[in-house]
């Protein structure tokens, strides 16, 4: 039934308004799909975890004594107490403050108090799996962790269900001739007032910019008159460039909804004395040139996640109502390169991904606004725009090609 | 009156002034005449705004705001512009500010440290939030008052998610 609700270019309204489709999202969609959970640096020794809220589900992202990462559900098996309180830490056992049970950091129940109080079949034992703290599937591709909460009619692997797409977590790695890399100068996060898929739709828009950051583009125009603007300046700036140059933007739609964009906002990174030869050692001409020159725009990881390699930028995506969503971010720092990279790449998160970004409020206030008009009347949503010359296997930022993709994807797990 | 540490004086004159530019830098903001409050601050000033609790480095760690006089001037050109749209419902904000205590003055630099607790309601549109926390201000003397080198805002939720910020605090 939710399946009907997309047809021919254009949406039922109501996908970004009811709490019927938004329930069913986060079961069929969220949950069924991998989600990025966090990098491994971030769990660096045994018992590291970080507290993280997937479709819903409160999970604890722990590195288990054997080295390997899992996921838990954090909810005590005896009463359903949130296990753990902190955000983040280390821990040998997981405690539970109500009654303190306690579990090994792979969800394992180790002990209870008074043990043999239990009483009747199937009562809490220790090391019984029944009573753990119920664990998933966690996979990893480059060292970003993915969970699967719940599984699909045809589960697949990680690789298989990122495919080409996951290019734009290789070019990360890539940028580190050791392939290491860390999270590091702290996460951003902002607030959305408007559905999940309002936010994912406008990843490769090449259309709103003019219009919608009308007021910042001015504002760095002005900036920029006095001669060489300072990079913050330029990429403020970059969103005024003529409707022609982001028809020139090459979008390529993959399976399962995820999309890429290439050509934006572009730097020049392979002049630094020695990085460019060592990342060739490690990785051969071919792969460290695209590495340091392929540049695609917020690489999409659909629904959840989001990516910006060439300035080492993670983002994930979370629902936290119809009308309200989350959205984080992080810099990835790479071993091996060179600092100012980093420090860059920090000032870009500062830049585009604070809630303080100049560029920000404009469009979530446009976000805001097709919610907006939304709840007061649903009826249908264009997508019918496309490119005046299409090409044969990707489209540009002019085409709303890569939102119907995401449409046919969400389709498949609605109707799943 | 500006709460001086034990054992340090200062003529009266100087606490007066620099006073009034605290009060300045509070008030031009409340009223939204953000081209007297840039005056207030020296060329080569920085408004920082941590992301975390006790954040020591605004160059290898995100920032809430991390912004020169130049990006300062950006914004202010951005909120007052007329296509801002997400102001369209218009912007009135409230900052009040506790006692301020000057905990040090620089022997090198001659600026002086001066701190305050504040709170902001704001009213955008339809959504009213409150901000509270401490500004660090570093004052340089001039020959009649101060100019504002840095204005530090530290947020007790500056580790939060939020909706997106937009004026100054």
């Amino acid at each position: 039934m939710f399946g009907e609700m997309v047809r021919d270019g254009a949406v039922d309204g109501r996908v970004y308004t009811s709490r019927e489709v938004f329930a069913a999202e986060i079961e069929r969609v969220f949950a069924r799909c991998w989600s990025y959970v966090g990098h491994l640096s971030e769990i660096p020794q045994p018992g590291d975890y970080r507290r993280v809220t997937v479709a819903g589900r409160p999970l604890i992202f722990i590195r288990h004594e054997d080295g390997t990462p899992r996921v838990l559900l954090n909810r005590c098996a005896h009463r359903g107490a949130a296990v753990v309180g902190r955000d983040c830490g280390r821990a040998r056992r997981l405690r539970c403050p109500y009654h303190g049970w306690t579990y090994a950091t792979d969800g394992a129940l180790k002990q209870l108090p008074l043990p043999g109080g239990y009483a009747g079949d199937g009562a809490p034992r220790r090391g019984d799996p029944a009573w753990s703290l119920k664990s998933y599937p966690v996979e990893t591709h480059r060292d970003f962790a993915f969970v699967r909460l719940e599984e699909p009619q045809k589960p697949l692997p990680l690789a298989e269900f990122l495919g080409p797409a996951g290019e734009a977590l290789d070019l990360m790695a890539d940028r580190s001739p050791t392939g290491r890399l860390s999270v590091a100068g702290g996460r951003l996060a902002i607030l959305l007032r408007c559905n999940w898929k309002v936010y994912l739709e406008n990843l490769h828009d090449g259309l709103h910019p003019p219009h919608v950051h009308e007021s910042s583009i001015s504002a760095a125009r002005a900036a920029a008159a006095g001669g060489e603007p300072r990079e913050e300046i330029r990429w403020v700036a970059a969103n005024g460039q003529p409707l022609a140059a982001f028809g020139e933007l090459e979008v390529r739609c993959h399976p399962h909804g995820h999309s890429d964009m290439s050509g934006f906002r572009k730097e020049a990174d392979g002049r630094d004395a020695g990085y460019r030869e060592a990342l060739e050692e490690a990785w051969g001409g071919g792969r460290a040139d695209r590495a340091l020159t392929r540049n695609l725009h917020n690489a999409c990881f659909y629904p959840g996640a989001s990516a910006h390699p060439q300035y080492m930028q993670m983002r994930r995506l979370t629902p936290l109502a119809p009308n309200r969503t989350l959205v984080e971010s992080w810099t990835l720092k790479a071993e091996g390169a060179p600092e100012s990279h980093f420090l860059r790449n920090v000032r870009y998160a500062n830049t585009i991904h604070s809630p303080s970004s100049l560029v920000k409020p404009d469009d979530a206030e446009a976000y805001r606004r097709v919610q907006q008009g939304l709840e007061g009347s649903p009826g249908p949503v264009s997508q019918h725009r496309s490119d005046e010359n299409p090409g044969p296997d990707t489209s540009t930022a002019l085409s709303e090609e890569y939102v119907r993709s995401q449409y046919l994807a969400w389709q498949s797990y609605m109707e799943d | 009156m500006i709460v001086l540490p034990e054992n340090l004086e200062v003529p009266s004159t100087r606490l007066e002034a620099a006073d009034r530019v605290l009060y300045r830098e509070c008030e031009y903001l409340n009223l939204g005449s953000y081209d007297q409050w840039l005056a207030l601050f020296s060329e080569d000033c920085l408004y920082w705004a941590p992301l975390a609790p006790g954040q020591d480095d605004a160059k290898s760690h995100s920032s809430l705001f991390h912004e020169n006089r130049e990006l300062m001037r950006m914004r202010i050109d951005r909120i007052t512009h007329e296509a801002a749209h997400s102001l369209a419902g218009g912007i009135r904000t409230s900052r009040t500010a506790g006692p301020a205590a000057l905990r040090e003055i620089e022997e090198e630099s001659g600026d002086w440290i001066v701190e305050r607790r504040f709170q902001m309601t704001e009213r955008q549109g339809e959504r009213t939030r409150l901000f509270a926390g401490l500004c660090t201000y570093r004052l340089t003397p001039g020959r009649e008052s101060f100019l504002i080198r840095e204005k530090r805002v530290d947020l007790i939720d500056c580790d939060q998610p939020h909706e997106p910020l937009e004026v100054f605090f």
